[in-house]
């Protein structure tokens, strides 16, 4: 690594916990990062936009709510050269959710029946795209590339996403009954690459970091041991999920997302 | 016998044009229309044709009329990305359906459930369904994949028929191109959307009345194979034709495509207790309007014409109450071009060939 440390600030929701408790863990590893943490719980997120060149929440729930988890509730653009949203709700779900009600052929399951009509991939593309940008995830990184752009800036913008549920899920048959299916039905493959590929084409001028391959199980899962051991997003203490969290991934994942910002920027 | 009396005597004031026409203002016309296929909340509607159609649709969907929707959006797309795929258009996504022969030929296959690879069209790598080449905006990654989704289609469309009590369908025009080794027609000419056009295989067509008058029949009996008892009701779209291809000018071309239609569509409701003639062709084209319900470029119909017309139609079938319709007839943005106040008109592209 040459010259200084690149000015990184990561943003997310509850899935950010993973990367914070990874850099806690070693924050020597990386460096080539100054990393900075904006978190919010829920969809405080939403609520922060681009006025002025930094980035501020326009509702004071949202502010108490990122004050509590930061200390503090805005971020001027021109401090950073990256800009990472991590998780909020870009991952393999924005696949799923248009999967539900359409199948297009190229999937193993196109031609089977069931109550999903056939759709073209073209459309389901869209549709994968249009629940990208809508995402809490999708629509921050936009309007934080808009904000960059705005301000003549050069800063990077990167999504990192979310991670697939872990495959202890199937102890939670009901819950993850859809991905389930789509396991069964064989059609993990196809869809991670349609959600991948729509996500690049919904995201102009965002880095996406997929969800590192080392991690993955048949395409729609984490491997169990990215999983267990998760924790909260909270200010600084350590509380982790319970055992029936499968959802969340834990430090080692997360350490292999601050991997890839680091291989990633420029 | 009284000399003084004679048929014209007693008319009301309808019967004559000044009272009936010069004198009346053109959007608030009574009258003219007593329904014959009556139709209620309840009564389950497919609807076809050529654009003017989608406003039929739409105003009895407003009214709270059950009209069928064989493939609604089955995916979250925004309603314009959905109405640009075809969705939510007509009773089925078939797209514009401009001919009688058009619409003789899609129930033959949907009573058949045949497809073919020669009816796809390519283009720049992607694929069309070339009798409905409109309905996928980004086309489709291979001619495989256009007859997977024709054959759902198809599917779709007899289960929705087999339910239709009825069938709502508007005649757009006379002109087709026919591919001459199979005989069918096609919703635009080849090469427009997709496909490559080949004039010692595509040749022109500029359908009859006594053709009119076989494809109406032959439709009727097709529908009625779905559903013993469907009924009919037809209208003629009072929107020109974009481009002529007769070797006319565009205006007697229109002209004469319109008044074949007109009488094809009169004759066949006069002649079938089961199928019914709604005049709206007569109330955009009013003389008495002046042209009012036209848009400046003469050819697109005004919100005011559609909500007239629409309104006109639900007053008269009971509906009106029920709700206003919403014609949403903006005008179209620069890149719009072939969605006009609202609706989606395929024959539009050919404009961007004028010169």
């Amino acid at each position: 690594m040459i010259g200084p440390p690149r000015r990184v600030l990561i943003l997310g929701n509850s899935h950010i916990a993973a990367v914070k408790a990874a850099h806690a863990g070693a924050p020597d590893r990386w460096p080539g990062l100054a990393v900075t943490f904006a978190g919010g719980h829920g969809d405080a997120l939403a609520a922060l936009v681009v006025q002025g060149g930094r980035l501020v929440a326009r509702s004071e729930a949202a502010a108490e709510n990122l004050r509590l988890l930061n200390d503090r509730d805005d971020w001027g653009l021109a401090g950073y050269d990256v800009f990472v949203v991590v998780g909020c709700q870009v991952g393999i779900y924005r696949a799923l959710m248009p999967y539900r009600a359409g199948r297009f052929l190229g999937l193993p399951s196109a031609a089977q029946p069931g109550p999903a009509v056939p759709v073209s991939r073209a459309m389901f593309g869209l549709a994968v795209q249009e629940q990208v940008v809508r995402s809490l995830g999708g629509a921050l990184a936009l309007r934080i590339r808009a904000g960059i752009e705005a301000d003549g800036l050069a800063a990077q913008v990167m999504l990192a996403e979310q991670p697939r549920p872990s495959f202890d899920c199937r102890r939670s048959r009901k819950k993850f009954a859809g991905l389930l299916r789509a396991r069964r039905l064989g059609d993990g493959a196809v869809l991670t690459e349609v959600f991948e590929q729509e996500a690049r084409a919904a995201l102009p001028g965002i880095t996406l970091l997929a969800q590192p391959e080392a991690t993955r199980h048949v395409g729609l899962f984490t491997r169990p041991r990215y999983s267990k051991g998760s924790v909260r997003l909270t200010a600084n203490r350590h509380i982790e999920h319970p055992e029936d969290d499968f959802i969340h991934a834990n430090a080692a994942y997360g350490a292999l997302v601050l991997d890839q910002i680091a291989a990633a920027v420029g | 016998m009284d000399p003084m009396t004679h048929p014209y005597s007693d008319l009301p004031p309808e019967a004559f044009w000044r009272s009936g026409v010069a004198e009346v203002d053109p959007a608030a016309l009574t009258s003219f229309y007593v329904p014959k296929v009556k139709i209620g909340p309840q009564t389950r509607i497919a609807t076809a044709g050529s654009c003017f159609a989608q406003h039929i649709g739409r105003a009895l969907r407003g009214a709270g009329v059950a009209v069928l929707d064989a493939e609604p959006a089955p995916v979250a797309l925004p309603e314009a990305t959905a109405r640009a795929f075809g969705y939510g258009l007509f009773s089925g996504r078939y797209g514009n359906i401009y001919t009688v022969r058009q619409l003789v030929q899609l129930l033959q296959d949907v009573q058949t459930g045949e497809v073919s690879e020669a009816f796809v069209w390519e283009k720049a790598g992607r694929f069309y369904d070339a009798l409905r080449p409109g309905v996928e905006a980004l086309g489709m990654d291979s001619p495989e994949e256009v007859l997977f989704l024709r054959r759902a289609h198809l599917a779709a469309l007899g289960r929705m028929l087999a339910e239709a009590e009825v069938f709502v369908f508007t005649l757009g025009l006379t002109e087709a191109w026919i591919d001459r080794p199979t005989g069918r027609v096609f919703q635009t000419c080849p090469g427009v959307i997709a496909g490559q056009f080949d004039p010692a295989r595509h040749v022109f067509h500029n359908f009859t009345l006594p053709e009119l008058r076989a494809d109406l029949q032959l439709a009727f009996d097709l529908l009625r194979g779905f559903r013993k008892r469907m009924r009919m009701i037809l209208t003629v779209s009072p929107v020109p034709l974009t481009a002529t291809a007769s070797g006319a000018h565009v205006l007697p071309a229109t002209m004469h495509s319109k008044a074949v239609l007109r009488v094809a569509a009169g004759e066949f409701a006069g002649a079938h207790r089961g199928v019914d003639y709604f005049p709206s062709y007569e109330l955009v084209t009013n003389p008495a309007a002046r042209g009012r319900f036209f848009e400046a470029n003469q050819r697109s119909v005004t919100a005011e014409a559609v909500q007239m017309v629409m309104g006109a139609f639900l007053a008269a079938q009971g509906l009106a109450e029920a709700a206003a319709p919403s014609p949403e007839a903006t005008p179209p943005g620069p890149g719009e071009d072939a969605e006009e106040g609202g609706v989606i008109c395929e024959d539009l592209l050919l404009e961007a060939f004028s010169r």
